[in-house]
C-alpha cells in the first residue's frame, strides 16, 4: 500500500513538476490516467541500445540554461554508455509534498521509472530539491552501489557540494558526473574506490571530514614539503642578510622631531567626535560540529534495499 | 695693520694653545699650562677685536691692497688667503672657514671676522671627546659588522681625522595642526542564527598647537644632511654662549645655508611629529583615517650654534669612506662597504643547514 501510494505521488509530482514540456507536446495525454502515464514511461524504460525515455538530466527547478542542460545530457549519456552505468540528474523545486525524505524520494524515482543500465539496473541518480536545499544521490546495481559506498560516496559528494553551496549548479552537476566517472574508472581498473576518504562520524550520526586524522591510504603530495624546504630557509637567510646589510648603512635623514617637542606643550583647541551614522551587517552563523571546515554541514550515508547513497543539505 | 687671524698662544711659553674637551680648558702642549676659557677671552679680547676689524675692513675693500705681511685676497675659485701670524705661511681657506690650523707650523688659528655681526653664533657646544676617542670609536664601529670585508679592517687606515665645529640652526617654533579623521567603532553580537556587526561612523576633528624647541638642521653645504641628522641628539644643556676661545685646535665653518633654507627640513620634521601626536589623541576607535589636514609652523625662531663633530675619512679600494662622530656623545655613524662574498657565505651558511634540518624533519620524521 505504501509503495503504491508512493508511486502515485511520484507520478503526480513528476506530472505536475517535471514534464510540463512533454505535456505541452502531447496535450491528449493530459487527462490520461495516472497509472497509464506511468505505464507509458515504464514501457519506454531504457534498453541498452535505445535512447532512454527518462532523460539523464531533468531540470524541473530551472537551474540550467538549455545549452547547459543539453551539454550535461550528452556528457551523462556518454559516460553512462562508457561505464554501462546510467548517471541521472534531477532537480525539483520542492520534494517535501511527498512526505518522504530526499533520499527516499531519490530511490523512489529510480525504482519507479525503472532506471539504470541493463538488466542489473546499474546507475546513480542525483536529486536536488531547491527550496529546502536538500540533496541526495543513490547508486543501484553492482557498479552504482559500489561507488556509492560510505567512503566512495563521500569522495563523490566532496567534488560537487562546494559548487552547490555557491549556487554553481552547472559546475556542481559537471563535478558530479566527473566524480562518478573517476570512481567508476577506478572500479573498472580493479583499484580501491574507497581510498582517500577522510571521514569520521560525528556525535549527531552524520559524516564529517576528519581533519584530525587524515587519510593514510593516499600519500600526501610532497610538493608543499619541497617548497617549504626551499623557500623557508631562503626567506630566513634573506631576512638575516638584510639585517646585516642594514647595519652597514647608518646615515639616514631624520623625518621626525620627537626629541624636540616641549613636554606637555600640546594644547588641543578642538576635540570633536561626532557620530554620523551606523551601518549593520549580518552573517549567517554556520553550524560548527568541530569536524568539518569550510562552513558545510555533515551528510548521512544510507544503505539497503539494493541502494546505497548519501543525503544532506547544501 | 693688525692680522685678520688670531693665534692662541700660551702666555707662559708662546706655544700653541688647544681647547681640550675633557678638561674644558685651553692647554699648552709644550709647557703644560692650562687656562680657562674666560682667562683666554680676557687676554685675547683686544687682539681678537683688532683682527675682526681688520678682517671686516679687508672684506669691505676687497680690491684694496692689504698690508704686505697680512694680505687678504679673494681667489677666483672662492678661496681666501690668509697669512699665518706665527710663521708667515699662506693659508688657503674656503669662504666658510672660521677656524683652522697652519699646515706648516701647526698653530691653531681663528678668523674672528668670520663671526662678525649676524654671522656670530649664539651658542657653541664644546668638544668633550678627543681624537683618540674618535679613533677608538671607529675601530669599535667595525666590530660585529658581519658583511664588512676583512681586508677593509686589515688594510684600511684613517686617512684624515678632523674635529669640526659644524654650523647648525636650532629652530624654536609652534606647530598649528587641524586634522579631520573618519573613524569607526565596531560592535559584534549574536542574534538568533546571525552574527550582527554594527559599525558606528564618526567625524573626528583635532586642532591645536605643539611647541618645539631647538630642532637642529645643519647649515653647512659641505656636510651631508643624513649624516648630520644621524648624529643627533646633542645635549643642549651644555651649550655655552659663543666664544672663539672654544675653537683653537679644531676646524670651524660658518653657515652657508641660510636659516630660511634650513627651516624647511626642521618644519617638515616638526609637522610629522605633530601629526603623530594628534593621531595619538584619537584612541578608542577600531579605525581612524585622516581625511584632511592642515599642519604648519607659521613662525619660528632660529638660533645659530656650532656643534662638535669629529669627521674621519678612510680610503679603501680607491674609494673614500666618510664617518662622523658626535663630539659630545660619541655616537658614530657612516656607511661601510659590503663584501658580497661574505653576503653569499652568510646566505648559504644559514639557508643550507636550515634546509637540511627542515628536510630531515619533513621527510624523515
Amino acid at each position: 500500500m505504501k509503495k503504491r501510494l508512493f508511486s502515485l505521488l511520484l507520478v503526480l509530482l513528476l506530472l505536475t513538476l517535471c514534464f510540463p514540456a512533454a505535456m505541452a507536446e502531447a496535450p491528449a495525454e493530459e487527462t490520461a490516467p495516472v497509472e497509464e502515464t506511468a505505464a507509458v514511461v515504464e514501457t519506454a524504460a531504457p534498453e541498452e541500445s535505445a535512447a532512454p525515455a527518462f532523460p539523464y538530466v531533468l531540470d524541473q527547478a530551472g537551474l540550467l540554461s538549455d545549452s547547459q542542460r543539453e551539454a550535461l545530457e550528452q556528457k551523462a549519456a556518454a559516460l553512462s554508455e562508457q561505464h554501462q552505468c546510467s548517471l541521472y540528474i534531477v532537480t525539483v523545486n520542492d520534494h517535501t509534498s511527498l512526505n518522504y525524505d530526499v533520499y527516499e524520494a531519490t530511490k523512489g524515482i529510480f525504482t519507479h521509472y525503472d532506471l539504470g543500465w541493463g538488466a542489473e539496473k546499474n546507475g546513480v541518480i542525483l536529486l536536488l530539491s531547491l527550496n529546502a536545499r536538500d540533496y541526495a544521490f543513490a547508486g543501484h546495481g553492482s557498479s552504482g552501489e559500489t561507488i556509492c559506498s560510505r567512503e566512495s560516496s563521500w569522495l563523490i559528494e566532496d567534488m560537487f557540494l562546494d559548487d552547490f553551496r555557491n549556487n554553481d549548479w552547472y559546475g556542481g552537476f559537471e563535478d558530479f558526473l566527473d566524480a562518478c566517472d573517476t570512481q567508476l574508472s577506478i572500479l573498472e581498473n580493479g583499484e580501491d574506490v574507497n581510498a582517500g576518504a577522510d571521514i569520521v562520524t560525528g556525535p549527531d550520526g552524520l559524516d564529517y571530514h576528519d581533519y584530525n586524522n587524515p587519510y593514510e591510504t593516499r600519500e600526501p603530495s610532497i610538493l608543499p614539503r619541497v617548497l617549504a624546504v626551499i623557500f623557508i630557509p631562503v626567506a630566513v637567510a634573506l631576512i638575516v642578510c638584510s639585517v646585516f646589510k642594514a647595519q652597514m648603512k647608518t646615515a639616514r635623514e631624520a623625518t621626525r622631531a620627537d626629541e624636540y617637542l616641549v613636554p606637555h606643550s600640546m594644547r588641543l583647541r578642538t576635540k570633536e567626535d561626532r557620530f554620523t551614522h551606523r551601518t549593520e551587517s549580518r552573517t549567517l552563523i554556520e553550524t560548527d560540529s568541530g569536524h568539518r571546515a569550510g562552513g558545510g554541514g555533515g551528510s548521512s550515508f544510507h544503505s539497503g534495499g539494493g541502494f546505497s547513497g548519501r543525503s544532506g543539505k547544501f | 695693520m693688525p692680522s685678520q687671524i688670531t693665534n692662541y698662544q700660551c702666555p707662559a711659553c708662546t706655544g700653541p694653545l688647544h681647547f681640550v674637551g675633557s678638561s674644558g680648558r685651553l692647554e699648552c702642549e709644550y709647557c703644560g699650562s692650562s687656562y680657562s676659557v674666560q682667562e683666554i677671552e680676557a687676554l685675547y679680547a683686544d687682539k681678537e677685536e683688532a683682527a675682526e676689524q681688520a678682517g671686516v675692513q679687508a672684506q669691505s675693500a676687497e680690491a684694496a691692497q692689504a698690508a704686505e705681511e697680512y694680505s687678504f685676497q679673494q681667489g677666483a675659485d672662492g678661496l681666501k688667503v690668509y697669512s699665518c701670524p706665527s710663521c708667515g705661511a699662506e693659508l688657503f681657506c674656503d669662504e666658510t672657514t672660521a677656524a683652522t690650523s697652519c699646515p706648516y707650523c701647526g698653530n691653531p688659528t681663528v678668523v674672528p671676522s668670520q663671526f662678525h655681526g649676524q654671522r656670530k653664533p649664539d651658542f657653541v657646544l664644546p668638544f668633550k671627546l678627543d681624537k683618540a676617542a674618535a679613533v677608538a670609536a671607529l675601530k669599535n664601529y667595525y666590530k660585529g659588522k658581519k658583511l664588512l670585508p676583512r681586508a677593509f679592517t686589515d688594510q684600511n687606515h684613517i686617512e684624515e681625522i678632523r674635529g669640526v665645529y659644524v654650523p647648525f640652526w636650532l629652530f624654536d617654533g609652534r606647530v598649528s595642526a587641524d586634522i579631520r579623521y573618519a573613524a569607526t567603532r565596531v560592535r559584534s553580537f549574536t542574534s538568533g542564527k546571525y552574527r550582527i556587526t554594527e559599525t558606528d561612523h564618526f567625524d573626528v576633528r583635532r586642532a591645536g598647537t605643539l611647541d618645539f624647541r631647538r630642532i637642529p638642521a645643519d647649515g653647512s653645504k659641505k656636510m651631508p644632511d643624513p649624516m648630520m641628522d644621524s648624529l643627533e641628539p646633542f645635549d643642549y644643556g651644555e651649550l655655552k654662549p659663543f666664544s672663539t676661545a672654544y675653537l683653537p685646535g679644531f676646524l670651524a665653518d660658518i653657515y652657508d645655508v641660510s636659516a630660511d633654507e634650513a627651516a624647511e627640513r626642521a618644519v617638515r620634521r616638526a609637522c610629522s611629529t605633530s601629526i603623530a601626536e594628534m593621531n595619538a589623541t584619537t584612541g578608542g576607535y577600531a579605525s581612524c583615517t585622516p581625511v584632511s589636514q592642515r599642519v604648519e609652523m607659521p613662525r619660528f625662531t632660529a638660533h645659530y650654534a656650532l656643534l662638535p663633530v669629529w669627521m674621519l675619512a678612510t680610503r679603501w679600494n680607491d674609494k673614500t669612506y666618510l664617518f662622523a662622530m658626535n663630539g659630545q656623545t660619541g655616537k658614530l655613524i657612516g656607511d661601510l662597504p659590503v663584501s658580497m662574498g661574505r653576503w653569499w657565505a652568510w646566505f648559504f651558511g644559514i639557508a643550507g643547514p636550515l634546509a637540511a634540518v627542515l628536510a630531515a624533519i619533513l621527510f624523515l620524521m
